[in-house]
C-alpha cells in the first residue's frame, strides 16, 4: 500500500478532466469561472503537497494508471521538480483568469463562456499530464489535447484577424504535433516500447550496439523540431504574434505563460529520461538547440522592437525568452538545465503579468493598443502601471527581480562549457535589445500626454472600464510577489530544481 | 509631440519619437492583422493596393520553391530512415519484445476482453484513450465555439434563407432516400448496438460502434430532416448524452487506477463493456455533432 499523498498528481489531473467535462454542463459563465479558479486551487494546493512529501524526502515515485506496471500499462512519475511546476502552472493558471476576467466577459459571448472554460480545465490536464506523465505516448496524446484547446482559446474572441490567426496558429500546430508523431513512431519500431525507462534502457543499448543509428537521429531530430514548433522555438516562431497578440487577455497570459512551457517541459523529460544529455550533445542536436535559441534571442527582441501594438510586442518578446529556455538546453550541461527550468519558472510569472497589465491598461485607455494611445494610462490605474513596470524590469533583468536570477545562472552555466564567449555576449545582447524596447514603453505608460490628445483618448472610454477591477489587482499582487520571491528568495528554489533534475 | 515624423524627417527626430514610443513604423505583418488608419500620413488606395499585389506576387514567387525544398529534403530524410528501420514482420524486429507478448499471451485473462485490440487499449493504455476521448470531446466543443449561431456570426438573412431551404426540403422531400433510410436506418442502429456490445470479445469496440451509431443518426437526419430527428436528439439531449459517456469513462477509469496503484481488490470486472458503451456515445456524438454543426450550426 502506497502512502495517499502519492495519489495527489492522479487526483489533480482527473480533477481538471472532470471539472472540463462538467463546466460543459453549466449554463451561466460565471458559475463554470468559480468552478474552474476552484479547480486551479485544488491542484496547486495538492501539487503542493506533494512538492513538500518529494523534496523532504528526497525522492521521486512512478504511480501506475492502472493495474499494470511498466512497461505493459501507462505510468506517470513524480519527483520534486515536477510537483514544483505543476504548483507553480496550476497557481498562475487561476491568477491569469482573475486577472482577465473583466475582458473574458466582455469578448466571449454569454452562451459560448462556458466552452471557454472547458477549454481552460482541459489545457489544465493536459499540462499537468504533459508534466507528469512516464509514457512518451501519453505526452502525444495531451498535445493533442493541449493543441485543440490552445486554438479554441485564441478564436473564443470571435472576429477576423482572430480566426486567420487561429487557422495559422492550427496548422503551425499541427505540424509540430505531426512531426513528433512521426519521430516516436520510429522511435517505438526501433525500440519496441513506449515507457519511458524502457525506451531509455533499449537506447543505452541501441548506443552500445549502433544499430539503427540514422532512425535514432532522425527520431531525435523529429522530436525536438515537433516540440520546438508548437514551442515558437526561432525560425518556426511567425505564428505566434498574431495568435498571441489578438487573443482575449486571460487566453493570451495562459498561451504565452503556460501552454507554450508544457511543450518544452515534454521535451525536457524526453531529452533527461530517454535519451540522455550525452548522446543529445553526440547527435549535435544540442548544437542545434543552441543555435536556434540563440537566434531566437535575438531576432525575437528585434522584431519587438518594430511593433507597436502592445499585445504583439510582448508576444515577440515571448519568442525571445523561450530563446532563452532553449539556450539553457542547448549548452548540454546540467546546470543549463536549471536555469531554462528556473527560466520557464519565471517566465511563467512574468508573461502573464505583462499581459493581463497590458490588457487592463488598454481597458482604461478605450481599448486602443497601440503604444501612442496609451500615454499616461499607468495613471488611470496605477496598480497595473506598476505591475507593467515591475514585469518589463524583471525581463530586463534588473537585481531583485527574477529576471535577474534567471540570467545570473544561464551566464554561470555558459561558463565550463566550449560556448562562453558567445553566450555571454548573447546574453548581454539580448538584455540591451530588451532594455531598448521596454524602457519606451515604460516612458509611454508613464508619460502624461498633453490635455487634447488625453481627451481623445478617454473619449473612446467606458466609464465602467475606469472602476477599480477587484480580481485584477488581487491577480497583480499576486504576480508581483512571485516576481520579487523568484528574484530575492531564490535558492531554495534553485536547490528543489537541481534535487528535482537530479531524480527526474 | 504631434510633430509630424515620417520617414523623410532626420534621424535625430525619428530617433527622439522612438524613445517617446511615438512612432508608428508601416504595418509589415502579412495578410493577418486588422489595419489602424494611419494618423499622418496614408498611401492612396491605388498605392496601397500595388504595394499589397507587389508584396503577394513575391510572396506567391517564393512559396512554391520553397515549399518543393522542404518537402523534398523532408521526403529524403523520411526515405532513408525507412530504408534504415527493421523490416516489416520480421521475427526478430525489436517490437516483438515482453510487450507485445503479453499483451497476446495474457491480454485475456487479465483483462477479460477477448479481443486483444479492446483488451490494450482499455485494459492496459486506458488512460491514452481517455485522453483520445478527450481530443473528441473537445474538438466538438470547439466547433461549437466557433460555428455555433449566434448574434456574431449569423445575419438575419442567413437564417431567413436556412428557413426557407428547410421549408424547401421538406415539400418536395427525397423519397427514394426516405424510403431506402427507412430500411436501413434500424439496421443500422442494431448493427451499431451488437459492435458496441461485443467488443470484448471480436472485433469492434467503441471507436468503430460509435461511428456506425453516428453514421445512423446522421442518415436518418438528411433523410427526415431537422424537426424529426430533434424529436429524439434536440440540443439537450446530445449534450447529456455526450457529458454522460466521456463522465462514465473518467469516472470508472478513474476508480480503476486508484484501485490499480493502491494495489486494491479489483471488483470492477464489468468495467470493460461500460467504457466501451462510454466510448461509443462519445464518437456517437462528435460525428451527429460535426455534421449538424456544419450543416446548420446548430443541434
Amino acid at each position: 500500500m502506497r502512502p495517499f499523498i502519492e495519489n495527489f498528481p492522479f487526483f489533480s489531473i482527473f480533477l481538471a478532466i472532470l471539472a472540463g467535462i462538467l463546466t460543459a454542463t453549466i449554463r451561466s459563465g460565471r458559475a463554470a469561472y468559480w468552478v474552474t479558479i476552484g479547480v486551479c486551487a485544488a491542484s496547486a494546493v495538492l501539487n503542493a503537497f506533494v512538492l513538500e512529501y518529494t523534496y523532504l524526502g528526497d525522492l521521486s515515485f512512478t504511480y501506475t494508471m492502472g493495474r499494470f506496471l511498466a512497461p505493459y500499462g501507462n505510468a506517470i512519475k513524480c519527483g520534486p521538480l515536477q510537483a514544483l511546476l505543476t504548483t507553480v502552472f496550476s497557481l498562475v493558471m487561476g491568477t491569469s483568469l482573475a486577472g482577465g476576467r473583466r475582458d473574458l466577459f466582455q469578448d466571449i459571448l454569454p452562451q459560448k463562456q462556458r466552452l471557454y472554460f472547458v477549454m481552460v480545465n482541459m489545457i489544465l490536464a493536459s499540462l499537468l499530464a504533459l508534466t507528469y506523465t512516464n509514457d512518451a505516448f501519453t505526452g502525444y496524446v495531451f498535445i493533442e489535447i493541449s493543441t485543440i484547446a490552445a486554438c479554441a482559446l485564441v478564436m473564443a474572441k470571435d472576429n477576423g484577424p482572430n480566426l486567420i490567426a487561429t487557422i495559422r496558429y492550427l496548422f503551425m500546430s499541427l505540424v509540430g504535433s505531426g512531426l513528433f508523431l512521426i519521430g516516436l513512431t520510429v522511435l517505438n519500431s526501433i525500440t519496441g516500447y513506449l515507457l519511458m525507462p524502457s525506451l531509455s534502457e533499449a537506447v543505452e543499448g541501441l548506443k552500445v550496439t549502433g544499430d539503427y543509428a540514422i532512425p535514432l537521429t532522425v527520431s531525435v531530430g523529429l522530436i525536438t523540431a515537433g516540440l520546438g514548433v508548437k514551442s515558437a522555438m526561432f525560425p518556426f516562431h511567425l505564428w505566434l504574434p498574431d495568435a498571441h497578440g489578438g487573443a482575449t487577455t486571460a487566453s493570451s497570459a495562459i498561451l504565452s505563460g503556460l501552454v507554450l512551457k508544457g511543450y518544452i517541459v515534454l521535451l525536457l523529460l524526453m531529452i533527461l529520461r530517454v535519451f540522455s544529455l550525452e548522446l543529445i550533445v553526440e547527435l549535435g542536436a544540442a548544437d542545434v538547440i543552441l543555435a536556434f535559441g540563440v537566434l531566437g534571442m535575438i531576432f525575437g527582441s528585434l522584431a519587438a522592437m518594430r511593433e507597436s501594438h502592445i499585445k504583439r510586442m510582448l508576444a515577440y518578446s515571448s519568442v525571445a525568452q523561450i530563446g532563452y529556455i532553449f539556450m539553457g538546453i542547448g549548452l548540454g550541461t546540467v546546470e543549463g538545465l536549471v536555469a531554462s527550468c528556473f527560466h520557464i519558472l519565471v517566465h511563467a510569472c512574468c508573461k502573464p503579468l505583462l499581459f493581463l497589465c497590458a490588457g487592463r491598461l488598454s481597458a482604461v485607455s478605450g481599448h486602443h493598443k497601440s503604444l501612442k494611445n496609451l500615454r499616461g494610462s499607468a495613471y488611470r490605474d496605477v496598480g497595473a502601471g506598476l505591475g507593467f513596470t515591475v514585469g518589463a524590469l524583471s525581463m530586463i533583468g534588473i537585481p531583485l527581480f527574477g529576471g535577474f536570477v534567471s540570467k545570473l545562472y544561464f551566464a554561470n552555466a555558459s561558463l565550463p562549457t566550449g560556448m562562453t564567449a558567445m553566450t555571454l555576449l548573447t546574453i548581454a545582447l539580448s538584455t540591451v535589445l530588451n532594455a531598448l524596447y521596454y524602457v519606451p514603453a515604460l516612458l509611454a505608460i508613464w508619460v502624461k500626454p498633453p490635455a487634447e490628445d488625453e481627451a481623445a483618448v478617454l473619449a473612446d472610454v467606458h466609464a465602467g472600464e475606469l472602476a477599480f477591477d477587484q480580481a485584477f489587482t488581487a491577480a497583480d499582487i499576486l504576480l508581483v510577489a512571485a516576481i520579487f520571491v523568484l528574484g530575492i528568495f531564490y535558492h531554495p528554489i534553485t536547490d528543489v530544481i537541481e534535487a528535482g533534475v537530479r531524480l527526474i | 509631440m504631434s510633430k509630424k515624423i515620417d520617414e523623410t524627417s532626420g534621424w535625430l527626430q525619428r530617433f527622439a519619437a522612438w524613445v517617446d514610443g511615438d512612432r508608428e513604423p508601416p504595418d509589415r505583418t502579412l495578410l493577418v492583422m486588422e489595419r489602424r488608419p494611419h494618423r499622418d500620413f496614408r498611401p492612396t488606395e491605388e498605392e496601397f493596393e500595388r504595394r499589397e499585389k507587389d508584396r503577394l506576387r513575391k510572396f506567391f514567387n517564393w512559396y512554391p520553391i520553397a515549399a518543393t525544398v522542404i518537402c523534398v529534403v523532408m521526403a529524403a530524410i523520411l526515405l532513408t530512415t525507412v530504408m534504415n528501420m527493421p523490416g516489416f514482420g520480421d521475427e526478430d524486429n525489436p517490437i516483438n519484445n515482453e510487450v507485445s507478448e503479453r499483451y497476446l499471451e495474457h491480454g485475456a485473462e487479465e483483462t477479460g476482453s477477448e479481443n486483444v485490440v479492446t483488451a490494450m487499449i482499455i485494459g492496459y493504455r486506458g488512460f491514452d484513450t481517455l485522453g483520445e476521448s478527450c481530443v473528441l470531446f473537445l474538438a466538438v466543443a470547439a466547433v461549437m465555439i466557433l460555428l455555433l449561431r449566434d448574434e456574431k456570426n449569423t445575419t438575419g438573412r442567413e437564417l431567413h434563407q436556412l428557413e426557407r431551404e428547410e421549408a424547401g426540403a421538406r415539400e418536395h422531400a427525397d423519397l427514394i432516400l426516405q424510403q431506402v433510410a427507412k430500411v436501413l436506418t434500424p439496421f443500422i442502429f442494431l448493427f451499431a448496438i451488437y459492435v458496441l456490445l461485443n467488443g470484448e470479445t471480436s472485433p469492434g469496440g467503441g471507436f468503430s460502434g460509435g461511428t456506425i451509431l453516428g453514421a445512423g443518426v446522421i442518415l436518418f437526419s438528411a433523410a427526415f430532416g431537422v424537426q424529426r430527428t430533434q424529436r429524439f436528439m434536440n440540443r439537450r439531449t446530445y449534450s447529456v448524452v455526450r457529458t454522460f459517456g466521456l463522465m462514465l469513462y473518467a469516472v470508472l477509469y478513474g476508480i480503476y487506477i486508484f484501485i490499480g496503484a493502491n494495489g486494491l481488490p479489483n471488483h470492477l470486472a464489468g468495467m470493460i463493456l461500460l467504457i466501451d458503451l462510454a466510448v461509443g456515445l462519445v464518437v456517437a456524438c462528435t460525428m451527429y455533432g460535426f455534421y449538424a454543426l456544419f450543416s446548420r450550426g446548430e443541434i
